[in-house]
């Protein structure tokens, strides 16, 4: 335990030195991995996919807010549907406008989870997301994660059904295509399963961790782990969604060991120092519990011996300063010094 | 000599002012009532252009049933329905709209006492330095 508070400390340390590069590069790592799974899986604008605009794209979004990213981002998916089709390009950019005006137009502060859904989704885990939003934000976690999973959810389906899409026909086909896409998404049995666990796993981590019970974060990220599993087994039993409950398993077994950590650096108590007092002011009589946070203390080091051996530094002549003559003057202390201590 | 409890204070107000403090100072400038009257506005622009938005959807959606049945039914009747979708479409937004910044006015609120507050304590500081 004590070295992991030591690596801990060494961490945030190493994280204040250099706060401002290492938020630029971690930025620069999520844009451009959100980026390049746009690229990857519908990236049929061939000059957009390009490394060149790539790592522009992905410069310029280093210097802007979340909120202005995933509006970059949003452009990016329907630039690329066009590419692909008419019909994909409209369903897109409605599907992402309904968001922006439904839900985004409130700004919510945590715009970083929908950033960080491709990572986590490359990562084979984004059931870490509903329990990161609760443990560090709010129940509204749960639409900026369920905004997440219906853009991630649009472009699996599109990239697995691109030929179809694609196909070149007559007018009058224009209308099933549209009925394809849209379909594709309101009877997407797997989208709405794992919908209803992401936002029902945010809900039940936020409302446990604001529990007055001791290891509230570690309990509460246990649980909304095991929701998840739990609505994800029961989905695919009851609606055969088609969704890996073997997947989904590893998801959430790295989800509990990812929001074990988030815990250990955001909210590291030690229980078995709690205080209890009670005290009163003018208006109030207080009842306080206080759980002291777990720091890392540097180990004092106490001076047992001193080694008066000069051997050891080369210094052969016992009394070295032999050959020198001794400063004339006075080594008392000068009076105007003395701070009378 | 430096005071070390008024320098932590003051980089406490500077941290909150270069974050939240400018968003809540343009917040405050606004009566609550003024406030919510505003984002209600912005909303019901917003949630118009939606549900705009979900009725072409719809419409494209089951193009074909409505067109084989354009001749069967009342106009008027499809207006009032469209109209009643539209309004409890717009009273739920509003209602969220008018939840979500009555909370956040409340803590812009909160939040700029404690700076006045802070301010206060930091010209009690400064008039403690001049008399010394």
């Amino acid at each position: 335990m004590t070295s992991l508070l030591q690596f801990r400390e060494k961490l945030i340390s190493f994280y204040r030195q250099y706060e401002n590069l290492v938020s630029i590069a971690l930025k620069f790592l999520v844009v451009l991995t959100a980026i390049l799974y746009i690229n990857g899986r519908i990236g049929y604008q061939k000059t957009l996919a390009g490394v060149l605009p790539t790592l522009i794209i992905t410069l310029l979004c280093t210097l802007l807010p979340a909120g202005a990213v995933a509006g970059i981002l949003a452009v990016m998916i329907v630039v690329h549907l066009y590419s692909l089709a008419l019909e994909a390009a409209l369903v897109g950019g409605i599907l992402l406008l309904l968001l922006l005006l439904l839900y985004f137009r409130f700004t919510p502060g945590d715009t970083l989870l929908l950033l960080l859904y491709p990572l986590c989704s490359i990562a084979g885990t984004p059931n870490v997301l509903p329990v990161a939003g609760g443990l560090l934000y709010s129940p509204a976690s749960a639409l900026t994660v369920f905004t997440g999973v219906i853009i991630n959810s649009f472009i699996t389906f599109v990239k697995a059904n691109e030929t179809a899409i694609a196909a070149k026909a007559g007018d009058e086909d224009l209308i099933a295509r549209f009925r394809f896409l849209l379909d594709g998404l309101l009877q997407n049995k797997a989208m709405l399963v794992t919908i209803i666990a992401f936002s029902a796993s945010c809900v039940c981590v936020y409302v446990i961790r604001r529990l007055k019970i001791r290891y509230a974060w570690y309990v509460a990220s246990a649980a909304g782990c095991v929701l998840q599993l739990i609505i994800i087994t029961a989905g695919e039993l009851i609606y055969d969604a088609g969704i890996s409950v073997g997947a989904s398993f590893l998801g959430v077994v790295l989800a509990a060991l990812i929001s074990a950590a988030i815990t250990f650096f955001a909210f590291n108590l030690d229980y078995s120092a709690i205080e209890n007092t009670q005290f009163e002011d003018d208006d109030y009589y207080y009842y306080v519990r206080a759980v002291p946070k777990v720091l890392y203390t540097e180990p004092s080091r106490s001076v047992k011996t001193i080694s008066t051996s000069r051997n050891a530094y080369g210094m052969q002549d016992e009394n070295f300063y032999a050959d020198q003559d001794a400063p004339e003057g006075d080594y008392g202390q000068d009076e105007e010094d003395d701070a009378g201590f | 000599m430096i005071n070390e409890q008024r320098v932590s204070l003051m980089t406490r107000m500077e941290i909150y002012r270069k974050h939240k403090g400018r968003r809540d100072e343009r917040i405050s400038a606004y009566f609550m009532g003024d406030y919510l009257a505003k984002q209600v506005l912005l909303s019901v622009i917003c949630a118009s252009a939606a549900f705009l938005l979900i009725a072409a959807v719809y419409a494209l959606y089951n193009f074909e049933d409505l067109m084989l049945s354009v001749y069967n039914f009342s106009l008027s009747g499809l207006a009032g329905r469209i109209a009643i979708a539209y309004a409890l479409f717009l009273a739920a937004y509003i209602a969220v709209t008018v939840i979500v910044y009555t909370g956040r006015y409340r803590r812009t609120h909160r939040r700029l006492e404690h700076y006045y507050n802070a301010l206060d304590r930091l010209s009690e500081y400064y008039e403690r330095e001049e008399e010394l």
